[in-house]
């Protein structure tokens, strides 16, 4: 034993195992989200059971089984919560019984002793609505207006061909809403601002003021137009309506205008969960969120992630790199070169969250007000740039990024070794010239080191952006059609805010849970994309640059 | 030794407090080449780092006196370092080729001075590839990585390098001592072609060198120059004891 101590092994050993328990914890993670998150969208089997509730009466509940909880514990808003007899303390089922407008909940716990039958019916249908959240029942009539149209099982196909028509009356409604109605209130908006800026101006010259009125009284015509228009569509996609019936016999009427996606998930064959699970995917994928962000897509968080992680990059990589130059290649070397330096390596351990407030007070509200008093005068006091929005985030996180992009692009010209600049300025190149044409292509792959690190913390950083422009819901993506494109002005939606608003913010908590897995999961791949991105492009770099390496 | 390019006047350099060079005063003959021995850490570097102004680079540098080339004070307030540099190449010990092409690497002086025409760049650097001895070998591989060459290729390509900028002085810092004997046979021929065309200088450790390809010799140590002449006068009947005592290697 004792020999065996001094040998290598358990040395050996020790290290293996500390890999090992990294590996699995990271492993482990990854696979809890990804199986929880990406699980969520598989459209499951739906039972009708009937269960004794606490005072001994028969109930019948549709849903699918969403969990289970073996310790019984006391769980808020559970049917049978209250109840602690021994019998509870068993096994429990959660069961995702939707209907939240006729229940006041989508969730139930019912224990498994309590449950007299349980079958999966055929003829069960799930309905995922943009209002009150899924609903379970059955058939029974399909109404235009009112009258009955279809029953039962002939319901089906009629359904089918009048959720199209709908579904293409909705498209042409999103249409203008979103693009025409938008776009004209801008431009109106625009156009008031112009008028508004003239009249402070005071100009001189009546012609382009009366333009300028003339202009604005076609645009609100176009306007009213469009107001017309939609007011002629609305009743159009209210005509049809679904009457479905739960499992206690209650009606409930579903205008068709309300429904995402309707099926029976008792009949559904592989290929068919399959293509659900495609849809359900792209829908979370690259839809809008709906119901306070606990259903629906992602993607403007999405974009607004890598938005705000592109425009950081484009600042702090240029700073960072010429910040680093002057400290390693011009600065004399010295105490207080060094005391700056030690001042860059310690901001990057100030807390996020002051960064934060920092960004709040000297961008937003300093040059951000700055900003609106000089150029956009007109649009007091509505706020343009003193306002948190995508600008003031990005260069919040790249303040927040800088000390990491300087330290590696430092070490980078570090490794430079001497003979290289010597023999550059040996052949009359200047410091600069060197710099340019030498120095700094061997330093980018330590450069993009730095970039990828920076990208990696404010990819993932939540608490600093709820102060200087990620909002819970954002009207507009900050890239548009409408001129200039790009608005750094708005705020934007984040993954990493999202994941804290769904899971904490919701009322619907155990709705959104599942979604909360599936947005970590794609902040999670989102990061790795960036970096693999980065690593790929400095891998090159080091292929192309290998004289550094010895 | 009538018409000399470089003169060193007078010239003591301190890294910080320590002393490299003292006092030293030497005339460098035009079209000649000019070898420095000495024991290691005699300053023969130090000087000749001076003569294109490389050690400016160092922090604690203090330099008095001057050097001229071509009676101009290369140390005065109005020079212009990067022309100067431009007149006065450098080859160092070891072999430092830039991580680029084969032809970027030769073509890098020229373009710095803003040469870029394909033609002209095409042109010198042939002619810089084939004085260095360098062409038949690199030829089919211009554009290939210039760290693919052997080190002995590499050093021959550096000073390619240093010729296409047609300098005045060439510069030699121990040019072959990180080489094998071939390449140093190879680099030693190459001396000898150059110098009917460039002042050379060069660096050496190694004396059999010194006495095959210079045409004067000073000897140096402890920052001082001893003694300098004529290479057959240097070595065979040196006029101090110390130089005596250093090349029967009874130096201590």
């Amino acid at each position: 034993m004792k020999s065996w101590l001094r040998t290598d092994t358990p040395w050996i050993w020790l290290n293996a195992a500390a890999v090992s328990v990294s590996l699995l914890l990271v492993s482990g993670l990854l696979l809890l989200i990804a199986i929880q998150g990406l699980g969520h969208f598989w459209p499951k089997s739906v039972a009708e059971m009937s269960y004794l509730d606490e005072k001994g009466q028969v109930r019948m509940i549709i849903g699918e089984i969403a969990g289970t909880n073996q310790q019984g514990a006391f769980i808020a808003g559970s049917a049978d919560a209250g109840d602690e007899t021994a019998e509870s303390v068993s096994f429990q089922y959660l069961i995702k019984s939707g209907n939240r407008d006729v229940n006041g909940f989508d969730f139930h716990w019912v224990s498994a002793n309590r449950i007299e039958r349980w079958h999966y019916p055929d003829q069960v249908m799930v309905i995922e609505r943009k209002e009150w959240g899924n609903y379970y029942g059955f058939i029974e009539s399909i109404n235009e207006q009112g009258r009955v149209i279809a029953t039962n099982l002939e319901a089906w196909p009629v359904l089918w061909t009048k959720l199209d028509e709908t579904s293409k009356r909705i498209k042409k409604i999103q249409q203008i809403e979103s693009h025409a109605i938008r776009k004209i209130s801008q431009q109106l908006e625009q156009l008031k601002l112009r008028k508004k800026r003239l009249l402070m101006e005071n100009s001189t010259q009546p012609d382009e003021l009366s333009l300028l009125e003339a202009e604005i009284t076609r645009h609100e015509g176009q306007y009213q137009r469009y107001l017309d228009e939609l007011e002629q569509l609305y009743p159009l996609i209210k005509q049809y309506t679904v009457v479905a019936r739960d499992a206690n016999e209650q009606r409930q009427i579903i205008p068709l205008a309300n429904i995402v996606r309707i099926y029976q998930p008792n009949r559904l064959n592989g290929s068919d969960k399959i293509r659900i699970y495609g849809a359900r995917l792209t829908e979370f994928l690259t839809g809008d969120p709906r119901e306070a962000n606990s259903e629906g897509g992602i993607f403007p968080a999405l974009f607004g992630t890598v938005m705000m992680v592109i425009v950081m990059s484009l600042v702090v990589a240029p700073l960072g790199v010429v910040a680093a130059i002057y400290l390693q290649e011009y600065a004399k070397q010295g105490f207080v070169t060094q005391l700056i330096r030690i001042a860059v390596h310690n901001l990057a351990g100030v807390p996020s969250v002051v960064f934060g407030v920092f960004g709040l007070g000297f961008f937003v509200t300093l040059l951000g007000g700055e900003m609106d008093r000089l150029f956009y005068p007109e649009a007091y006091p509505v706020p343009v740039f003193a306002t948190p929005g995508l600008l003031w985030a990005s260069l919040t996180m790249a303040m927040l990024t800088l000390p990491v992009v300087i330290v590696s692009t430092e070490e980078g010209l570090l490794r430079v070794p001497r003979s290289i600049r010597e023999g550059s300025l040996a052949l009359g190149a200047t410091q600069a010239e060197t710099l340019w044409r030498t120095v700094l292509p061997l330093v980018s792959p330590a450069m993009l080191t730095g970039l990828i690190l920076a990208v990696a913390r404010a990819a993932g950083e939540v608490a600093p952006l709820m102060l200087v422009g990620v909002v819970k819901l954002a009207p507009a993506l900050p890239v548009d059609g409408s001129f200039p494109f790009v608005h750094l002005e708005r705020k934007f939606m984040h993954l990493g805010f999202h994941i804290y608003d769904v899971g904490f913010q919701s009322a619907h908590i155990e709705a959104a849970r599942p979604l909360v897995y599936a947005t970590a999961l794609l902040l999670v791949l989102v990061i790795i994309c960036l970096n693999l991105t980065a690593v790929c492009i400095r891998n090159y770099l080091r292929k192309k640059y290998q004289a550094m390496e010895e | 030794m009538n018409d000399c390019i470089v003169k060193v006047d007078n010239l003591s350099l301190f890294y910080g407090a320590k002393r490299a060079l003292h006092k030293v005063n030497m005339d460098i003959p035009r079209q000649r080449v000019t070898a420095f021995i000495g024991p290691s850490g005699c300053g023969k570097s130090s000087l000749l780092r001076c003569i294109n102004r490389l050690n400016d680079l160092l922090d604690d540098v203090k330099i008095d006196g001057s050097i001229f080339l071509d009676h101009q004070d290369i140390y005065a307030k109005s020079s212009n370092v990067p022309a100067l540099r431009r007149r006065v190449g450098m080859v160092f010990q070891r072999p430092n080729p830039f991580p680029k092409s084969i032809y970027e690497n030769v073509a890098y002086g020229l373009r710095i001075q803003g040469i870029n025409q394909r033609k002209t760049l095409d042109e010198k650097v042939e002619l810089a590839l084939r004085k260095a001895a360098l062409w038949d070998e690199a030829k089919d591989r211009l554009h290939d990585s210039a760290l693919n060459l052997s080190s002995g290729q590499q050093q021959r390509l550096v000073i390619a390098r240093a010729i296409t900028i047609e300098p005045e002085v060439l510069l030699l810092d121990e040019p072959a001592s990180a080489l094998d004997p071939i390449s140093t046979l190879k680099i030693e021929e190459l001396i000898s072609e150059l110098r009917n065309q460039y002042t050379i200088i060069i660096v050496t450790h190694n004396m059999q060198q010194a006495a095959r390809v210079s045409d004067v010799t000073a000897f140096m140590n402890k920052g001082e120059l001893i003694e300098i002449g004529t290479t057959s006068q240097l070595f065979t009947n040196p006029s101090k004891k110390q130089t005596e005592d250093y090349l029967t290697g009874r130096y201590s």
